[in-house]
């Protein structure tokens, strides 16, 4: 993740009430790993503002069932649409339930 | 910290009232596309990137 990104995301859940949810767009399963690591139990590269920090925030990829459900239906459509198909979405559903269970 | 919060039960959770931070990626589903989708579940877009994976 951009160091930018991180010191942005380090800021808002400091300052946060409630831990932000994270909402991933990543198109594989290496780089949904790297990014949801980060913001769950620190920056696995140790390059940026996140390194050594557990943020430990509730993190979800966009091709997620649960999150086709839960969002309106013309607008996941709109947006995510074939690249449903053209992403390796079995690959990163595996990665997500992996990382929840560990 | 609750265990919910950490390892979140997909099939209760809800965004609803939540903040949410969306990474997307150039390669797969942009922060903007993102965003739109966020709002549609009821929750609040805090920050919205776009990132390209190197």
């Amino acid at each position: 993740m951009d160091l930018g990104t991180q010191a942005q995301v380090l800021e808002i859940s400091k300052k946060a009430e409630a831990k932000p949810v994270v909402l991933l767009g990543s198109p594989d399963p290496d780089s949904t790993e790297l990014t949801a690591m980060t913001v769950m139990s620190g920056d696995p590269t140790y390059s940026g503002p996140l390194a050594g920090v557990q943020l430990e925030l509730p993190v979800f990829h966009v091709l997620e069932d649960a999150i086709e459900v839960a969002s309106d239906a013309s607008v996941y459509e709109e947006h995510v649409g074939v690249m449903k198909e053209a992403l390796d979405a079995d690959g990163i559903r595996a990665t997500m339930a992996r990382l929840r269970q560990s | 910290m609750n265990q919910t919060e950490r390892r979140p039960d997909l099939d209760d959770f809800s965004f609803e009232g939540r903040e949410i931070i969306v990474l997307g990626e150039r390669d797969g589903i942009g922060g903007p596309a993102l965003a739109e989708i966020a709002a549609s579940m009821g929750g609040t877009v805090v920050l919205s990137a776009t990132e390209c994976f190197v």
